[in-house]
């Protein structure tokens, strides 16, 4: 994959979180800096459909060490931890 | 694509089923330690652990393989359970997510039996939805202080230290629960009596229950906040390794009705010769090697550091119904020696009868398998 700039991805992201998830939080109240876990948005089933979507949408495998609340916070944590992952990936 | 075994493998394979008799017993106050060194002699306790910690060193497909040799050779099924509970769900844990010191100090004792572990996960209201657990983790100076009660426990009354899991952030969502490996003979922590149960009864199973039970930082596994990550991962050994059981007592319930209906006669011929016999032992062949394929590719997935979600819920799935639907149908070509303790039928279908719930219902797999397929 080529470049991916930081706004399409995070754009990706809040579209397929907005509209694949099935959240129940109003599309309003789901911006780029929502607590995604505060509100009940990353609960396991919707986690695991999160990280298919990054590993089939970006070819991004999220490893365990990154598998935190930090990095799961909201979709700019998200978008940078699926950078970051990117970087790595295309430097090996 | 192979599917033949290695000479190793079929070494190891016969080795075992020959050594598979042994395994019986119960973790007694006088036999206890003589089932735990006849479990490690087999490697049965260690086997997915790499040499350098104690362990067999072994893949998991070769672990899968050597639970399958020790169930079709005649080892106790709630033995190997007992074993398997604390191999997938207690030291892959211990070997994947401890601090390198704590991995240490516990897995070469994990691997002899010198310490055998539980998994202490289930609630009263929590089975299979780690993100509700009423066990909470409390952050004090140095660790955590553990309140809350796992309510079925296998191998709970007889094991040296337990891997739970506790809520600690209320609104941490997928990160609101952590893993700990914990002491039984940590101040707080109260192991219950074994449960009366009617399957697997060599695996002793009861409560756990934790008032003000301290467990320092160095016994949190992962990192805080990825318990569900460590109970994912402790699942996905446990749907692909631990259902080999099953595999093997399939085969052995095979091999006893393919012997009944070739020795006895009604209306005077084999029950053999009569084609709705022939007809239901082709479909539990069919079931088993169905299920078998299924289990060696989540394996393969496993040592081939893909990630197996789907091959492992489709494998459990598979074995757990297989075994129950197997068991049953030897029930009914044993006919009225099915029903009696003697032969032996009743009990390998009151083992069956559980592998559908237990490492998350068949329900619970078919939901884990539509997920995978992004519906």
């Amino acid at each position: 994959m080529t470049d991916l700039d930081r706004v399409t991805l995070l754009d990706g992201l809040l579209r397929y979180v907005r509209e694949e998830l099935a959240t129940g939080v109003p599309d309003g109240r789901l911006t780029a800096d929502s607590p995604l876990l505060e509100l009940g948005v990353l609960d396991s089933v919707r986690t695991a459909r999160l990280l298919a979507h990054i590993r089939t949408a970006y070819g991004v495998r999220v490893p365990p060490a990154h598998m935190t609340g930090e990095h799961f916070r909201t979709l700019e944590t998200i978008t940078e931890l699926v950078l970051l992952l990117r970087s790595q990936t295309a430097s090996l | 694509m192979d599917f033949g075994l290695s000479a190793e493998q079929r070494e190891r394979r016969a080795r075992t089923r020959t050594a598979a008799p042994e395994i019986s017993g119960a973790f007694t106050a006088e036999s206890g330690n003589a089932v735990r060194k006849k479990l490690a002699g087999l490697h049965l306790l260690g086997a997915a652990v790499p040499e350098e910690y104690g362990g067999a060193g072994l893949g998991a497909l070769d672990t899968a393989l050597l639970y399958e040799a020790a169930s079709d050779g005649g080892a106790d099924t709630g033995l190997l359970f007992a074993a398997a509970a604390h191999l997938f769900a207690c030291v892959r844990p211990v070997l994947e997510f401890a601090p390198p010191r704590i991995r240490k100090a516990l897995l070469p004792a994990l691997c002899s039996g010198e310490l055998l572990a539980g998994n202490a996960m289930t609630e009263p209201d929590a089975g299979s939805d780690v993100s509700r657990l009423a066990t909470t983790a409390t952050r004090v100076d140095g660790g955590y202080l553990l309140d809350g009660v796992k309510s079925f426990v296998s191998n709970g009354p007889v094991a040296d230290l337990y891997v739970t899991y506790a809520a600690t952030d209320p609104h941490g969502g997928y990160f609101g629960a952590t893993a700990f490996a914990v002491d039984r003979d940590s101040p707080g922590l109260t192991a219950g009596p074994p449960m009366a149960k009617s399957a697997l009864t060599a695996c002793q199973a009861g409560e756990v229950r934790f008032t003000r039970c301290f467990v320092p930082d160095d016994r949190v596994l992962g990192s805080p906040g990825q318990g569900q990550l460590v109970f994912q991962t402790s699942m996905r050994w446990e749907r692909s390794c631990l259902f080999a059981i099953y595999l093997g007592q399939q085969e052995r319930l095979i091999r006893r009705c393919v012997r009944h209906v070739r020795e006895r006669r009604q209306f005077g011929k084999r029950l053999a010769d009569l084609q709705p016999v022939a007809d239901r032992l082709a479909d539990m062949r069919l079931r088993l090697e169905s299920g078998r394929l299924l289990l060696y590719r989540a394996c393969a997935g496993i040592d081939g550091g893909e990630d197996p979600a789907l091959w492992a819920a489709l494998a459990k799935l598979a074995v757990s119904e297989a075994a129950v639907a197997t068991a049953l149908d030897a029930g009914r070509i044993f006919g009225g020696r099915a029903v009696q303790t003697e032969h032996g039928i009743e009990e390998h279908l009151r083992d069956a009868v559980p592998a559908t719930t237990f490492s998350g219902t068949s329900d619970i797999q078919r939901r884990l398998i539509a997920q995978e397929m992004g519906l």
